[in-house]
């Protein structure tokens, strides 16, 4: 059921869009560059997503709310709308982006501070999270393409915010393009299904699909094209190439695009379009995700570059979330999105505090023994890895283990094993990160004691994010929100995955996973943790390729090598190689051309030249001679005196 | 059809007066005081323009008689017609001359001489342009078109001391002159096929069947010399080996001018040809003619390739335009694949769209060169500090013209893709991905300018400040790249009502 509106809902966007606008404009003139503006919509914003979320609440399961107005029309009287849809999935969303940019743009009040473009920093932010914004309360896929694409522009804007640098230019460069290569088949994918739904509107193109106007393997491929949108952006395999180089931006900017809200809208886009995928694109979908979990985890194991772990971390989470929508659990995805989400950008921001300690070290091998010198980032990175590593009481237990028994309940084992493997994985890397870097002994003595703890606006956020990564704070809120029918109603399925799969009532059936599930799942993340301390509180780092056999380890290391495919001699080698024949042939034709009408023109001119001196010349010559001779007779009439024209005149 | 009507090409005369007004006074004036001369013309094409417009408005009124017999006048004895289709590309002519003008304006200053011929060959040109529009018969067709690019042979090799521009010229010439034979002796076998000049003839149910069902091969063999011939206009692949070179070559100015006005008389004819091969029964028919639907993908697909792939490693900012203006056009010939209403009324969004972003992109150009004296892509190094208006512009013209909301090239793209995916035959969906493919390459060679301009240090730091014309173009063209990609919706009806004005067109 539908229901109006809300009519302070649009300032969810409105307001940081309108702060946005103001700090761009008149940022130099405001103290603190106006930075406190653009704080401040999104504060606001916050608080009108929890108005909504409550007013969400209140409402009976499977109603949402729309408001929409004419953007424009095309031919046959469909129009397209702006609009704004919020039901459970959007509510959840919209507090995940406002609130994890509201304490992202704290920390960068203090991580950017005596920046040179500390004002355009802001700018982008608040524009980055405004466009995000669009994306999540879009009411049609047309307008939720255009905050799609405004997301990748803003984060190529941010990743290159250093782009002096060449490597973050690069980096910056590469996302961009890496998530449009998916963003035009994602395009694709709208247009079949306008073609076939007649509109773009979400519950129109539901509607329709329930009413089979399209179906059958043309609605696999709609689904798998619209889905490499989320491909690109959510960093899964294997356009994930880009999201470890995107480390290169300022950390808040890291912690924004790559923990929080970019790579999350993949996620949210897959969950979005739930009901049209058939069950051979969820396939494709659960196996992407699997696929992506265990090939980043393998990588992050191997990294030495704090923030690229972490980078390598989250493209293992966002697999995980992937897998979730693939084995029929948009829910589950949602649920492990909203809570990675915090402690995720707990890691990353708390990378970013150490980073700022170690005067913009993030390389392993310099850190160590950082523990007393920042006992606040120290504590709060030690909660957000357990949440990680998905250890009992903390909250991503509970979204990966719903994901993992979805994964089992679905009966794919083969998917659920991979999901096991990368659970310990996860546990192992990252033990091995905190040991790395905040236990044992310093292993850069004058870094180490040049470290400090990082003041208050950097620390707040952290332990807000640290209590979030916390259990308790889900407990209720996950079971009650997650996992009702309330939200399940959102999910209209089509017929075949609703017969493939655990119909959506068959979930609340048994709430409560068996004991030896929760067990095995513990285990995982514990033994990855006992692992990791056994081999890495010697405090040496030379124990990596303990776990991986050493050609697993070399080629993990090097990426599965995807980057000098693409790079060195795959899609990249290959436009040079056709962009140099393409001059080539353009520089020969067009000279060849011109040069040879030149030549030709010049042999005919060679041949007309003889033919000039005979015949025409001689023609020439004849008239000459005849109008010597009838010159002569006329110029003797030609007498220059007036009178004699004027006799003849009168004579004739 | 009978009437002259003469009248009715006001348009046409204002431009006309204005371009013999401006030789007059070019021959009166002393050199000193040529700048009048760019007024005269300036408010010549302004009047021309808004008597267009008003034309339009005429014939848009639903009330008014000429709107209820099918929306078309004649004049001319049928020669000259004039539509809703015809109204809105002479004013998106209009427009994209007086921006032009502009622009012209300070690179004239430093032009010693030939002000007045500057000026009288782009009225010309302009006045070809409107022509194009309204033209009716194969005969009009090669005289316009004719009047534009001989205009442009001269203003292409405008700075005669310029080796490369005299070179520039040459080339063009000499690959216009084949395509304009081409031309002409295809015209020639339509005329053998059909008996007629007139397009309309082209219109009967005998010869739509003939096109269909693979008769008359010497009318299809005639109109392929008609494709090739305007493909050379709009620098489709085959035909575009012209263009990098004429694109640098040319004075930044007549670069803009070439690269929007050309390019657009070549794409006005195209769609008159193609709308009236379809027959009465209109917007089906290229379904039914498979051959040609399968050379215009072709064409379409390797221009989209070409042009964007030889726009990759270009290190000359006008070369690189050049090849994305291939790369345009095989766009705006995916729009010509999916012929119908929709497709026509996306490329006129197209063009529109296409036409601020690029004069934009070519009034940095001209306002950088003139300081840096330089095209290297190298020397816009640094351009964000040296004057943050001139970067603005140019990474919003860029990233229009790859295609990201919110510009005005986004929606043009969306409009062009939704139709020919609308279209949902296999051919369909492979020229889809082939275009999709073109915006990812373009995307690429677009960031490396971006990343030039607002990322790397440059050598100077020295600022760059647009003269106030200049910074009014700037504006203009931001103002519709912004407007075209925000809200669409009027823009997009008068498009509409344009593309099916060429529809129903008897």
């Amino acid at each position: 059921m539908m229901h109006a509106l809300p009519s302070y809902a649009v300032w969810i966007v409105l307001a940081p869009a309108l702060a946005a606008l103001l700090q761009n404009f008149c940022g130099k003139l405001l103290p603190r560059k106006g930075d406190w503006l653009v704080v401040g919509g999104m504060g606001v914003s916050l608080a009108l997503s929890l108005m909504v979320l409550m007013e969400w609440r209140a409402l009976d399961p499977g109603h949402y709310f729309e408001g929409s107005v004419t953007w424009f029309q095309l031919t046959g009287g469909i129009s397209f709308s702006v609009g704004i849809v919020i039901d459970g999935l959007t509510a959840a969303m919209l507090i995940v982006v406002t609130l994890v940019s509201l304490l992202v743009f704290v920390f960068s009040m203090g991580y950017m501070k005596g920046d040179r473009h500390y004002d355009r920093f802001f700018f982008w932010l608040s524009f980055f999270s405004t466009s995000m914004l669009i994306l999540v309360v879009a009411d049609n896929l047309l307008l939720l393409f255009v905050g799609w694409e405004l997301v990748g522009l803003c984060s190529y804007k941010l990743i290159g915010f250093w782009g002096q640098d060449l490597a973050n230019a690069e980096a910056a460069k590469k996302a961009f393009i890496t998530t449009r290569v998916g963003d035009v088949g994602m395009l694709i994918g709208i247009l079949m299904m306008y073609k076939a739904c007649g509109t773009l509107s979400l519950q129109g193109v539901f509607a329709q699909v329930q009413a089979g106007a399209i179906q059958g393997s043309a609605l696999t491929w709609a689904g798998i094209a619209l889905f490499l949108g989320a491909v690109g952006k959510s960093a899964q395999f294997p356009l994930h190439v880009w999201l470890p180089d995107a480390m290169a931006g300022p950390t808040p900017v890291s912690a924004l695009i790559h923990a929080a809200t970019m790579v999350a809208a993949g996620v949210y886009f897959a969950a979005r379009m739930f009901p049209i995928f058939t069950p051979q694109a969820l396939y494709f979908i659960a196996w992407t995700g699997g696929v992506t979990a265990l090939l980043a985890a393998l990588i992050a194991v191997t990294q030495t570059d704090i923030k690229k772990v972490l980078a390598y971390s989250t493209i293992s989470q966002l697999g995980y979330m992937i897998l979730g929508v693939g084995v029929g659990a948009p829910w589950a995805a949602m649920f492990h999105l909203c809570t990675h989400a915090m402690f995720k950008a707990c890691l990353f921001l708390g990378s970013g505090s150490v980073i700022h300690a170690m005067h913009h070290t993030q390389e392993l091998e310099d850190m160590g023994g950082l523990r007393k010198k920042m006992p606040v980032t120290f504590w709060t990175f030690v909660v957000s890895t357990l949440a990680l590593a998905g250890i009992p009481l903390f909250s991503g237990f509970m979204s990966k283990d719903a994901i993992l028994f979805e994964a089992l309940h679905s009966g794919q084992t083969a998917l659920f094993a991979i999901g096991l493997g990368a659970a310990f994985l996860t546990a192992f890397y990252m033990t091995r990160m905190l040991w790395l870097c905040f236990m044992g002994e310093p292993r850069n003595r004058e870094k180490h004691d040049h470290a400090h703890e990082s003041p208050v606006s950097m620390t707040l956020p952290l332990v807000v994010l640290a209590l979030l990564s916390i259990g308790i704070f889900w407990g209720g809120f996950a079971d009650d929100y997650f996992t009702t029918p309330a939200y399940h109603a959102d999910y209209p399925q089509t017929a075949e995955v609703a017969a493939a799969y655990a119909p959506a009532g068959e979930v609340r059936a048994h709430p409560h996973h068996p004991v030896w599930f929760l067990l095995l799942a513990s285990a995982m993340g514990l033994g990855g943790i006992a692992l990791g301390i056994a081999l890495f509180r010697s405090g040496k780092r030379d124990q990596d390729t303990v776990l991986l056999p050493e050609g697993l380890h070399r080629t993990a290391k090097n990426k599965y090598y995807l980057d000098d495919l693409y790079l060195g001699w795959g899609f990249v080698g290959l436009g040079d190689t056709l962009s140099r024949w393409s001059r080539v042939a353009d520089d020969r034709a067009v000279d060849g051309a011109v040069n040879g009408v030149g030549s030709a023109g010049v042999t005919v001119a060679e041949i007309s030249g003889d033919a000039d001196q005979v015949i025409v010349d001689g023609a020439v010559n004849l008239v000459a001679d005849a109008t010597d001779a009838v010159g002569g007779v006329a110029s003797s009439a030609q007498t220059g005196r007036i009178r004699n024209y004027l006799g003849a005149a009168r004579r004739s | 059809m009978t009437a002259w009507n003469v009248g009715l090409a006001l348009p046409e005369w204002i431009l006309a007066g204005a371009g013999l007004l401006a030789m007059w006074l070019d021959a009166r004036t002393p050199p000193d005081k040529k700048d009048g001369i760019q007024n005269v013309a300036w408010a010549g094409v302004l009047l021309a323009t808004l008597a267009a417009v008003f034309q339009g408005v005429r014939l848009w009124d639903p009330g008014d008689s000429v709107a209820a017999g099918g929306g078309k006048i004649y004049a001319f004895r049928g020669h000259y017609g004039l539509d809703a289709f015809a109204v809105f590309l002479k004013v998106l002519f209009g427009v994209s001359t007086l921006l032009v003008l502009s622009l012209a304006r300070s690179w004239l200053k430093r032009v010693d001489r030939g002000h007045g011929e500057f000026v009288m060959l782009t009225l010309f040109a302009t006045l070809g342009m409107f022509f194009v529009c309204s033209v009716e018969d194969f005969a009009g067709l090669f005289v316009a078109l004719e009047l534009v690019t001989v205009s442009f042979y001269c203003l292409t090799a405008f700075k005669r001391n310029d080796e490369r521009a005299v070179e520039a010229g040459l080339k063009y010439v000499v690959l216009g002159a084949l395509a304009s034979s081409f031309l002409v002796l295809g015209i020639a076998f339509v005329y053998g096929g059909t008996g007629s000049l007139d397009f309309a003839a082209l219109r009967s149910d005998d010869v739509a069947q003939d096109l269909a069902h693979g008769g008359a091969p010497l009318l299809h063999f005639g109109l392929l010399l008609v494709v090739i011939g305007l493909g050379f206009k709009i620098a489709a692949v085959p035909f575009h080996v012209w263009t990098p070179d004429v694109y640098e070559g040319a004075a930044s100015p007549v670069t803009a001018f070439l690269s929007v006005g050309s390019k657009m008389a070549g794409i006005t004819l195209l769609l008159k040809v193609v709308r009236a091969c379809l027959g009465p029964g209109g917007d089906a028919g290229l379904a039914q003619a498979t051959p040609w639907i399968l050379l215009i993908a072709c064409i379409s697909a390797a221009t989209l390739l070409y042009g964007n792939l030889g726009a990759l490693w270009q290190g000359n900012i006008k070369r690189l335009l050049g090849y994305s203006s291939i790369g345009h056009a095989g766009y705006v010939l995916m729009g010509v694949f999916a012929f119908d209403q929709r497709g026509v009324a996306a490329i006129l969004y197209y063009l529109t769209a296409y036409l601020f972003t690029v004069l934009g992109i070519f009034a940095v150009v001209v306002v950088v060169s003139r300081q840096t004296k330089s095209h290297s892509i190298a020397d816009y190094a640094g351009l964000a500090r040296r004057s943050p208006l001139l970067a603005f512009v140019l990474l919003c013209g860029l990233l229009s013209l790859a295609g990201v909301p919110p510009f005005g090239g986004f929606f043009g793209k969306f409009l062009v893709f939704q139709a020919v995916v609308g279209k949902g035959t296999p051919t369909a969906y492979g020229l889809a991905l082939v275009g999709a493919a073109g915006v990812v390459i373009s995307l690429y060679y677009y960031l490396v300018i971006v990343k030039r301009i607002y990322m790397e240090e440059g050598v100077s730091e020295e600022p760059i400040v647009p003269s106030r014309g200049m910074k009014a173009v700037l504006y203009t063209c931001l103002a519709g790249v912004f407007i075209l990609g925000i809200w669409p919706s009027p823009f997009l009806e008068l498009a509409q009502r344009a593309a099916s004005a060429l529809s129903s067109a008897s």
